[in-house]
């Protein structure tokens, strides 16, 4: 390992980073400079470039274009608003009804949608003023909102576990959507209750009604089945995660054209834009991350790490707490997709010899970034809760403290109990 | 992109209607992957849609045009030198050797196009500047 490379990598990323680099750009700077110091100009740039199209060259790195395409019909389909009518027939009756029903429509529609950015904009618009009306300040609703917006990404489908699934050179997605079930709804639970305990509790919204429980369900069945159907055929073994997204995005489309009436032709032009500059963003910082990891790969960084966690010859309890705190750390200020896909090459090695499932540790790391996508600098979910809810960082931070406190103890109760991640792909055969 | 799903599903298509996966649609969208990341990632520098970090830029107007003009100056380097002039040396290569696809047998050259036409786009967009305010939602 080249110190220098090394330096040059590390420092280049942070100060592109401070100055307002595009993440993606300053991953790819960060790996083309540090090459530059050891290989001549010509090939060292002819090598990036390559590996900036084969990082995407990947069959299964197609489902994420689809998924986010499905997820954006859903979102313009009508979704959100009965997904939020079933949460609020389910859970509304509970003390704090309204905190419920807001993670229990983050995490339904989180899961649709396969996307925190856009469960947090669009239950946030149904669910901040339903809140305020209740008697809710405007930021303990946003700062729910936020939290709860993360749990999409544990419960599948999801994008960023087949990201982790490509990084880690194969883990079974099925196996990983699988074991996002049960941390998901762990994270829930715990913000749900940490939320009603600070804010005193206020009344429940509803009672339980059967005929209100049937015609919620009724009417949100339809997007729910959008995840039957994924599932079924992903664990089922009748189609590969890209096929499941295709059908996805049929269902979809079908759904939103024919079934709700809420989209009309002529916006499936600018659905399909959209989803396209979404994807280009998704994809470059993948492309990005591929050719940074390379390129640490080449300096022999990967190995120089994990003999630093193998000499310390903790145990895999330590190693796990050790690396939960520096993802912590990285979260802060990267995107959940690049520190996925170069830390995982880094640490997983590290995990596997010491016998951690990679399963459990792609969950493990999963929610420790969703954490950082809540929290400032770079938080882009908590930037776009607040938008949503028409209030600022400063206000909501207070708000949010005791929800990261239970998201925090969601990750060590799911780093300490392997179980919670490996129950579901075990009963289905996924993991030993 | 609507051409990749209709790619994805015709794979889907052969695969239970025919039971005969056909080979061709899954590198066809692979390929389209690729040419839709790029591209998409060259619009969405125009439409300055990248994450990223504002807090210098936050602190003064400027800091905001300070550090504007520098961020756009290091994606263009890398749009440029990366992507535009590697990524050129990397599809003549290619040609080069003659490397084609096992499935479609396309040249592989062609498919790495999309790096220096991406590159070029997002020089010609950091080179334009950010949209306006208020393009941006």
């Amino acid at each position: 390992m080249d110190p220098l490379g090394v330096v040059v990598l590390v420092g280049a990323f942070l100060v592109l980073l401070a100055v307002g680099v595009p993440i993606a750009f300053a991953v790819g700077v960060a790996g083309a400079a540090s090459l530059l110091l050891s290989v001549p100009a010509e090939p060292a740039l002819t090598t990036v470039a390559q590996r900036l199209a084969t990082g995407i060259d990947s069959f299964a790195l197609l489902a994420i274009p689809l998924f986010i395409l499905s997820g954006q019909l859903m979102n313009r389909g009508g979704s959100a608003e009965r997904l939020v009518a079933l949460g609020r027939a389910l859970v509304g009756p509970l003390p704090g009804g309204l905190i419920f029903v807001n993670v229990v429509g983050c995490l339904l529609f989180g899961a649709v949608s396969g996307s925190a950015v856009a469960t947090a904009a669009g239950v946030g618009a149904f669910m901040i003023p339903l809140m305020e009306r209740e008697g809710y300040s405007r930021e303990q609703a946003a700062a729910v909102n936020i939290t709860a917006s993360t749990t999409g990404l544990l419960v599948p489908p999801s994008n960023v576990l087949i990201v982790y699934s490509l990084a880690s050179g194969g883990v079974s997605i099925a196996a990983l959507f699988l074991a996002g079930y049960v941390p998901g709804i762990l994270v829930g639970v715990l913000i749900a209750i940490a939320a009603v305990w600070t804010s005193g509790g206020r009344s429940r919204v509803a009672r339980w009604e059967l005929a209100e429980l049937r015609s919620a369900t009724l009417a949100a069945a339809p997007s729910l089945l959008l995840v039957g159907i994924v599932m079924g055929g992903i664990v089922g073994g009748v189609f590969t995660a890209t096929e499941a997204a295709g059908v996805a995005v049929v269902y979809a489309l079908v759904l939103g054209l024919g079934v709700y009436r809420e989209i009309r032709i002529w916006e499936l032009r600018s659905i399909l834009t959209e989803a396209a500059t979404t994807t280009g963003v998704v994809l470059f910082l993948v492309a990005a991350s591929m050719a940074m990891s390379w390129v640490m790969a080449y300096e022999n960084i990967p190995q120089a790490v994990s003999e630093a966690f193998l000499g310390l010859a903790a145990g895999p309890l330590a190693v796990l707490a050790v690396m939960n705190l520096l993802l912590l750390a990285v979260g802060t200020f990267m995107d959940m997709t690049p520190a996925v896909l170069i830390f995982t090459p880094i640490f997983l090695p590290v995990a596997l010899e010491l016998g951690i499932d990679p399963i459990h540790f792609g969950i493990v790391m999963v929610l420790n970034l969703c954490v950082g996508l809540c929290t400032p600098p770079v938080g882009t979910v908590l930037f776009v809760g607040c938008g949503a809810a028409g209030t600022d960082l400063r206000r909501v931070l207070p708000a949010l403290l005791p929800l990261y406190i239970a998201m925090v103890v969601a990750l060590i109760v799911v780093t300490l109990v392997p179980d919670l991640s490996l129950a579901l792909p075990r009963a289905f055969g996924f993991a030993p | 992109m609507a051409g990749l799903v209709g790619l994805v599903c015709w794979q889907v298509f052969t695969r239970f209607v025919l039971r005969d996966p056909s080979s061709f649609t899954e590198e066809a969208a692979r390929f389209a992957l690729i040419w839709l990341g790029l591209l998409g990632a060259a619009r969405a520098l125009g439409g300055g849609l990248h994450l990223s970090i504002d807090l210098l830029a936050l602190r003064s107007p400027g800091w905001a045009r300070v550090t504007s003009v520098a961020s756009r100056a290091v994606c263009a380097t890398f749009a440029g030198g990366v992507m535009t002039f590697g990524g050129a040396k990397l599809v003549a290569l290619t040609l080069d050797l003659g490397q084609v696809s096992p499935a479609l047998g396309w040249q592989l050259g062609h498919v790495y196009v999309a790096l220096p036409l991406a590159g070029a786009l997002m020089v010609l967009y950091a080179a334009l500047g950010p949209p306006r305010q208020g393009a941006r939602d």
